[in-house]
Order: C-alpha cells, then sequence, then structure tokens
C-alpha cells in the first residue's frame, strides 16, 4: 500500500471493474492489460481460486478467480468475462472479473478508509473506497490479493 | 253385599272347609280343658307322692325320738336300753330328711323362702339337729322339765312338719275317698297317735318305773290319756281304714286291689296291741298295781304296731295314687289318639263329601267348553247321567239341551250348504255376463275411436285434395322461372371459379418473394454480428491503450485522448449495430407472419375454388331436375281432382258408421253396468252364505 500512496499524490487513473453487482478499482498503473478469457488450462491439485494457466503470445499466465478471493463466489464466464493481466516479482498474473468499466481519472485526496464494520480477514484486500460520479467504488489492493493467492 | 253373595267367590272345597272348621272348634276347645284336667290331675297325685315320701322318715323321727327319750330314762333307772341305737337311727334320719329337704323340700313349701315367709323356719332340717342336740345335752337330768320340754318342742315341731307336707302336698285335699282316708292315716293320725304315746309314756312310765304306780293325783290323768288314745287316735285310725277298704274301688280310677290284703295283717295287730296297752292303762288309773316292765312293753308294741300300720298304709297310698296317675296317663293318652283318629275320619270323609260335588261338576264344565267351542259330537258320561242327585239331575237336562241343539246345528248347516252352492253359481255367471258385456263395449269403444280417426281423417284428405290442386298451380309457374335461374348461376360460377384460380397463384406468387425477404434479413443479420464482435474488440483494444498511456504517465496523455475517442467511437458503432440488429429481428418477425398469412389466404381461396366448382356441378343437374318437375306436374294436378270426388263420398259414409257404433256402445255399457251390480248382490249373498258357514262350521255335530 505505501507503494501506491505517492502516485495517489497525483492524479490518479483507476481500472474499474464489476464483479457480481459489487463496483471495484484497481490502479491502472499495475495493470499490463486487458484481456478477453480465452482456453483455460486446469493445473491439478491446485486451490479452488486458481482457475489454472493460459498461454498468452508465449508467456505462461496464471489465472485467479477474483470473486472466490474476495468471497463472492465463482466468478461468472461468459462474452463479458475479461481479465486484468498483472505482472508480480516477474510472474504473471490474470485476475478474472464479470466485466470491465472505464478507466476513470480521480482527484488527490477523493479516497477514503475502509469503513470499520468490515472484517479484518476481507479487509486486507482493500486499500479503501472511492467516490467517482456519484458511485462508490472499493479499491483493490492488488499486492495482498496476490500474496494471498501465493499462500 | 249380602253374606251368600260372599261366600259364592270361594269355591265349594273352601265353603265345606270352613264349616267343618267353624264345627271342630269348639271340640278343640273340649279337647284342650280335658287334656288340661287330666295332666294337673296327675301332677296333683304326683305331688301327694312327694308328700309321702317326706312324711315317712318324719313318722319314724316322731317314734325314734319317743324311743329314745323312754329308753333314756329305763337307761337311768338302770334297766338298760338301746339309746345308742336309737341316737344313730334318728341321726341317720335327719340325714335322710336332709336329702329330701334338698331335692323335694321346694314343692313341698319346705325352701328357705317359703319358710320364711310362713314363719316356720323352725322346720328347717339344720333347726331340727339344733334341736336335737339340745335334748341330748339335757339327758344328764332325764325326767326334769327342761328335758321334756325340749323333747315337746322337737316333736311338736316334728308333727307340724307332717302336717305341712300334708297341706302341701294335696293328701289333705285329695277327693278320692279311698286315698282321702289313706291320707288322714299317714299325715294326720299316726304323727298323732305316736306323739300321745310318747307323752303318755313320759307322763306314766318314771313313776311306775319308781313306784310301780301313779300316784292318785295323776290317776285322772292316765285315764284322759287313755281315753283320748282310745277316742282320738284309735277309733280315728281304724274308722278311716275301714273307710277306705270300703271305699277302695269305688273310685273312677287306680283302684289298689292289694289295699286290703296288705294292710289287714297290720291291723289286725294294732287291733290287739292298743286294746291292750289301753286296759293296762285302764288298770293304772284305777289304781291296780301294774307291773312297769309290762306297761312298758305294751308302750312298744303299740307304738311298733302303729308304726308298722302307718308304714304298711303309706305303702299302699303310694301303691293306690300310682295306679290312679297311670289310669290318668292312659286315659289321656287315649284320647290324644281317639281325637287324632276322629279328626283323620272326618278328614277323609270330608274329602270324600267335596269331590264327590265338584269332580262331576269339574266334568260337566270341562264338556260344556267343547259345547262352547262348538265341538256338539259327544254325550255327556253315562255315570253322571244315572247320578241320584242334583248334579244327576244337571247332566241329565244339559243332555236333553245337547241333543235338541245337534238337530238344530244340522238342519241350519244343511240349508247354508245349499245357499252357498246358489250363491257360487250365481256368481260364476254373472260373472260371465259382465265379462261380456264389457268385451262388447271395449270393442264398440274401439269401433267408434277408429270411425272417428277414419271420418276425421277423410276429412283432412278432402280439405289437403283442395289445397293440393291450387298449390300445384302455384308450383308449375314457380318451376319455369327457377329454370331460368338456374341457368344464371350456372354462368356466374364459372366466372368464380376462374377469378379464384387466378388469385391462388397470385398468393404463390406473394409467399415466395416474402421468403426471399426473410432470407435476406438473415443474411443482415450476420453481418451485425461480425461488427458487433468487431466493436466489441475495438473498445477491448481502446482500453488497454487507455491503460498503456495511464502505464506511460503524462508521456502518454495525449495518446489516451485518441484512446478515448476510439473507444467512444466503437461504442456508438456497437450501439447502432445493436438498432440494425432489433430492427432486422422485427423485419424477421414481420416476414414470417407475413408468409403465415398469405398461407392461409391461399387455404381459403383454395376452399372457395371448390365450392364454387361443386355449385357449378350441382347446377347442372338441378337444371335437369326442374323440367321433370315441371311435367310431372301437369299430370298430378289432374289426378288430384279425381281423388278429391272419391273422398267426399267416403266421407260420408264413415260419418254414419260413427253414429250406429255410439248406439251400440250405449247398450253395452248398459249391460255391463246391471251385470256390475247383479254381481255386487251376489257377492254379498256369497259373503253372508260364507260367513254363516264358518259360523255353522265350528259346529261339530
Amino acid at each position: 500500500m505505501p507503494a501506491t500512496m505517492p502516485d495517489l499524490q497525483l492524479h490518479t487513473l483507476l481500472a474499474t471493474f464489476q464483479i457480481r453487482d459489487a463496483l471495484f478499482a484497481l490502479d491502472a498503473a499495475g495493470v499490463h492489460e486487458v484481456l478477453r478469457l480465452v482456453q483455460v488450462t486446469p493445473v491439478p491439485h491446485a486451490p479452488p481460486e486458481v482457475m489454472g494457466v493460459i498461454n498468452l503470445r508465449g508467456k505462461i499466465v496464471t489465472l485467479l478467480d477474483t470473486g472466490l478471493i474476495l468471497g463472492l463466489g465463482a466468478t461468472a464466464r461468459d462474452r463479458e468475462s475479461r481479465v486484468f493481466l498483472i505482472e508480480d516479482r516477474g510472474e504473471f498474473l490474470g485476475l478474472l472479473v464479470d466485466r470491465v468499466g472505464e478507466v476513470i481519472e480521480v482527484e488527490p485526496g477523493s479516497t477514503e478508509p475502509l469503513p470499520l464494520n468490515i472484517p479484518p480477514a476481507q479487509a486486507r484486500y482493500f486499500t479503501g473506497v472511492c467516490r467517482a460520479g456519484g458511485r462508490v467504488l472499493t479499491l483493490l489492493n492488488t499486492s495482498e490479493l496476490l500474496q494471498g493467492s501465493h499462500a | 253385599m249380602s253374606l251368600s253373595q260372599f261366600f259364592q267367590n270361594f269355591s265349594i272345597g273352601q265353603r265345606t272347609l270352613a264349616s267343618v272348621g267353624l264345627f271342630s272348634l269348639p271340640l278343640g276347645v273340649l279337647f284342650y280343658f280335658n287334656l288340661d284336667q287330666l295332666s294337673s290331675n296327675i301332677t296333683f297325685a304326683t305331688q301327694e307322692l312327694d308328700g309321702n315320701r317326706y312324711q315317712r322318715p318324719l313318722v319314724r323321727l316322731v317314734k325314734a325320738v319317743g324311743d329314745y327319750q323312754v329308753g333314756v330314762l329305763a337307761a337311768n333307772a338302770s334297766r338298760g336300753g338301746a339309746v345308742m341305737t336309737t341316737e344313730q337311727e334318728i341321726d341317720g334320719l335327719l340325714g335322710t330328711l336332709e336329702t329330701l329337704e334338698s331335692s323335694i323340700g321346694d314343692g313341698l313349701g319346705f325352701g328357705p323362702a317359703a319358710l320364711k315367709e310362713a314363719q316356720l323356719e323352725s322346720l328347717r332340717v339344720a333347726m331340727l339337729r339344733t334341736k336335737w342336740q339340745a335334748l341330748k345335752e339335757q339327758a344328764r337330768q332325764p325326767g326334769s322339765k327342761a328335758w321334756t320340754d325340749a323333747g315337746d318342742a322337737l316333736v311338736g315341731d316334728l308333727r307340724a312338719m307332717v302336717s305341712r307336707a300334708g297341706d302341701m302336698s294335696n293328701l289333705t285335699l285329695d277327693p278320692e275317698m279311698d286315698s282321702y282316708y289313706l291320707a288322714d292315716v299317714t299325715s294326720v293320725v299316726t304323727a298323732q297317735s305316736l306323739g300321745r304315746l310318747r307323752a303318755t309314756a313320759l307322763f306314766v312310765m318314771p313313776q311306775m318305773l319308781a313306784k310301780g304306780q301313779v300316784a292318785p293325783a295323776d290317776r285322772t290323768q292316765v285315764a284322759i290319756f287313755a281315753a283320748a288314745i282310745k277316742e282320738s287316735d284309735y277309733d280315728r285310725m281304724t274308722g278311716d281304714l275301714d273307710t277306705a277298704f270300703r271305699e277302695n274301688g269305688k273310685a273312677k280310677r287306680g283302684a289298689s286291689p292289694t289295699l286290703k290284703p296288705e294292710v289287714q295283717p297290720a291291723k289286725a295287730r294294732y287291733e290287739q296291741a292298743l286294746p291292750a296297752l289301753l286296759a293296762q292303762l285302764n288298770d293304772v288309773s284305777a289304781g291296780k298295781r301294774v307291773s312297769g316292765e309290762q306297761l312298758q312293753a305294751a308302750f312298744d308294741q303299740a307304738e311298733v304296731a302303729t308304726v308298722e300300720l302307718a308304714g304298711k298304709t303309706v305303702t299302699e297310698l303310694d301303691a293306690v295314687l300310682k295306679a290312679r296317675i297311670d289310669g290318668y296317663a292312659g286315659y289321656r293318652w287315649t284320647l290324644v289318639a281317639g281325637t287324632l283318629a276322629a279328626a283323620l275320619v272326618a278328614g277323609l270323609l270330608f274329602l270324600l263329601v267335596v269331590r264327590s260335588i265338584t269332580v262331576p261338576l269339574t266334568t260337566s264344565v270341562q264338556y260344556l267348553q267343547h259345547v262352547t267351542q262348538g265341538d256338539l259330537s259327544q254325550d255327556l258320561p253315562m255315570e253322571l247321567q244315572s247320578r241320584g242327585d242334583e248334579i244327576g239331575q244337571l247332566s241329565r237336562s244339559m243332555q236333553t239341551m245337547l241333543t235338541t241343539l245337534r238337530g238344530m246345528m244340522g238342519e241350519i248347516g244343511s240349508g247354508i250348504r245349499s245357499l252357498t252352492g246358489a250363491s257360487a253359481g250365481l256368481s260364476a255367471a254373472s260373472a260371465m255376463v259382465t265379462t261380456g258385456s264389457r268385451d262388447a263395449s271395449d270393442k264398440a269403444q274401439l269401433v267408434a275411436a277408429a270411425a272417428e280417426q277414419m271420418s276425421s281423417n277423410v276429412s283432412s284428405v278432402a280439405a289437403g285434395m283442395g289445397q293440393a290442386t291450387n298449390n300445384l298451380g302455384q308450383v308449375s309457374s314457380a318451376t319455369e322461372q327457377m329454370t331460368a335461374t338456374i341457368g344464371e348461376i350456372a354462368s356466374n360460377s364459372e366466372q368464380a371459379r376462374t377469378i379464384t384460380a387466378e388469385a391462388t397463384r397470385q398468393a404463390q406468387q406473394v409467399t415466395e418473394q416474402i421468403q426471399q425477404l426473410g432470407q435476406a434479413a438473415r443474411e443482415i443479420g450476420r453481418v451485425t454480428e461480425v461488427i458487433t464482435e468487431i466493436s466489441s474488440q475495438t473498445n477491448l483494444l481502446a482500453l488497454n491503450a487507455t491503460i498503456e498511456a495511464a502505464r506511460a504517465g503524462s508521456a502518454g496523455k495525449g495518446f489516451a485522448v485518441v484512446a478515448n475517442e476510439i473507444k467512444a467511437l466503437a461504442q456508438q458503432t456497437a450501439a447502432a449495430t445493436e438498432d440494425i440488429r432489433q430492427r432486422i429481428s422485427t423485419v424477421q418477425g414481420a416476414t414470417n407472419q407475413g408468409i403465415t398469412d398469405v398461407e392461409r389466404v391461399s387455404a381459403v381461396i383454395g376452399e372457395v375454388n371448390a365450392i364454387v366448382t361443386t355449385i357449378a356441378a350441382a347446377i347442372e343437374e338441378q337444371a335437369v331436375v326442374t323440367k321433370d318437375i315441371a311435367r310431372n306436374i301437369g299430370q298430378a294436378s289432374s289426378g288430384v281432382k279425381e281423388a278429391s270426388n272419391l273422398v267426399s263420398e267416403s266421407s260420408q259414409a264413415s260419418h254414419e258408421i260413427a253414429r250406429d257404433i255410439v248406439v251400440v256402445n250405449r247398450a253395452a255399457g248398459d249391460m255391463a253396468s246391471s251385470g256390475e251390480a247383479l254381481r255386487a248382490s251376489i257377492a254379498d249373498m256369497a259373503a253372508v252364505s260364507e260367513q254363516l258357514e264358518r259360523a255353522a262350521s265350528r259346529f261339530h255335530v
């Protein structure tokens, strides 16, 4: 989290997405690419949130079910399904989401901490909430998310 | 209710039993009193026996006390004597008396309570013992006043006891002469005599023993003693016994045949002993010298004879009383047995008498019950009719009544039978009449109905004929018009067939065109899908470009603007494409609807075509038929006219038939109702005769 904080001092670009009816956002700077869902190769003995691996132009990307990780249930797989490609310590990970929204620009200081009534087990995946265009977005803590998947 | 009515409620047996009971009642009362009298007589005599038992030791005690005192005097004069023996005898007799006092003393008035009430407590045996002891103690001075007084007191009590025993045991009350005199001897005279002998002896003997004679001053007293013994004792004793001997056997019951034989010898000895003593006493009183020993012996003999006579007498008295008790008991038994036997015989006679009345009455009643149930065939039994009493009379009268009834019932029965036969015949005949007339009536009604029907039918035929003639004319002209119209229809239907064929062809063409349109719309749909896909990819591309620009930071800012533009374009394209897709979808729906509609139109046209073809063929046929009809109508018209004339004639004939039938029907109806009335009367008669027959059949002649 401290790594992203300096960026937020300037104007920040957030890539928004939807899982079920919930709106989320992550720092667009951390995203390599947005992909359509392609053929997934399952990995034996992998935890349920690891959906398998995909081959992206010669790179092996591990695909994670973001809905499962966030406790919202398995993410739907349809024509609207999209994958955020993120690099983490030289390894590529894909975060599967229900649908992507726009990339929006937010003013610094428009983020707020999480409400206190969210249980700590869930709260560690989020950095805060953000108001944008009359809607409330939950900001995803990408590094924590990735750590959780490694664990 | 009068008394005779009251008695009618009971049977003859009950009434007879009641009269017998009434008559037996006084007899029963008499029987009871008789029995009671006998029982009290027996009790009376038994009590006398007890009195005798009590008196016996008393009499012996009187003698023994005398003996004892005289003995003591003699002993005092050194002349010896059986004093000890006498003492023992007195003690034994007192013991016997004590036993008697406790066993039968109460019944004889010697119980402690009875003696106390009579103020005679000195008569208890215990008191006697006391007095006896006192006498023995005074024996040291024999001849003294105290000694004599003690003896007198004892003897006085003993005599009082004899007397009380006699009174309380009825001995002195005995109504029979023999036993009365015997009881006088035992209860009164003996004790009195012994007492007087003792007193005389005690008066005379001390002087005689001492001096051999009595002092002159006492000689008169001796004479008085002697006279008293003679008058009061000896004469009474012998007189009593003589009377008893005389009276024995005169009593109704209980004579003792042994009385005189047993008592007479003792009496003879007494009649020797007493006069001998009296002779010596007279000598003493006359101052003659008399031996003291001789006098003593005379006293002894007199006392012994007296006691012996008394003993015999009391034994015989017992025998007399026992014989009397036996007599009474035997009489009582005879009375009871005789009464019972008489009652038994009377009861048997009663039963026989009652049965001789009730049995024939019951037989008669049973017989009359047969008659009540209608059985007259049995005669009364001859043994009833031949009886000589009132029942015989009743039976003979009943038999006569029965014979008369039997004859009457026979005649009535045969009359009823012929009546029943006749009514049955009549009934059958009348039934036949009724049935016949009813048949005739039914048939006439049938004919009438048929004639009526025929008449009305003929009338309607006639009317129909007229109508038909008129109609035929109209039909003829209508048929010609119809022929012309049919021709027009035929040409029109041909035209219609041509038009529908054209319509069918055009409809098929429209269908094909619409199907082509649908195909084109589907192709457009495929194209829009391609466009949608392209715009989606373009959108993603623009997004990635935006992200790339963001990663580039401020250097990518211009690039981000372009990317946003591209993205907007892609979104516009997607929206337009969606619009097209929706429209195409609408076109496809409309196309399909159009195809369906055109197909339905084609089907309708086909149907119309078929109908028109059928109509054309039918019209052709109709034209031919119409021509035939026109020709036939002409022929029919003339036929109808002829028929109409014939119908008018037959109508008149059927009217006449109907009138005749009505007359016939009425006649048959009259006949049937007469037959019905006749049958009802016959049925009544039959019912009456049946009733009579039933009534008569109850009587079994």
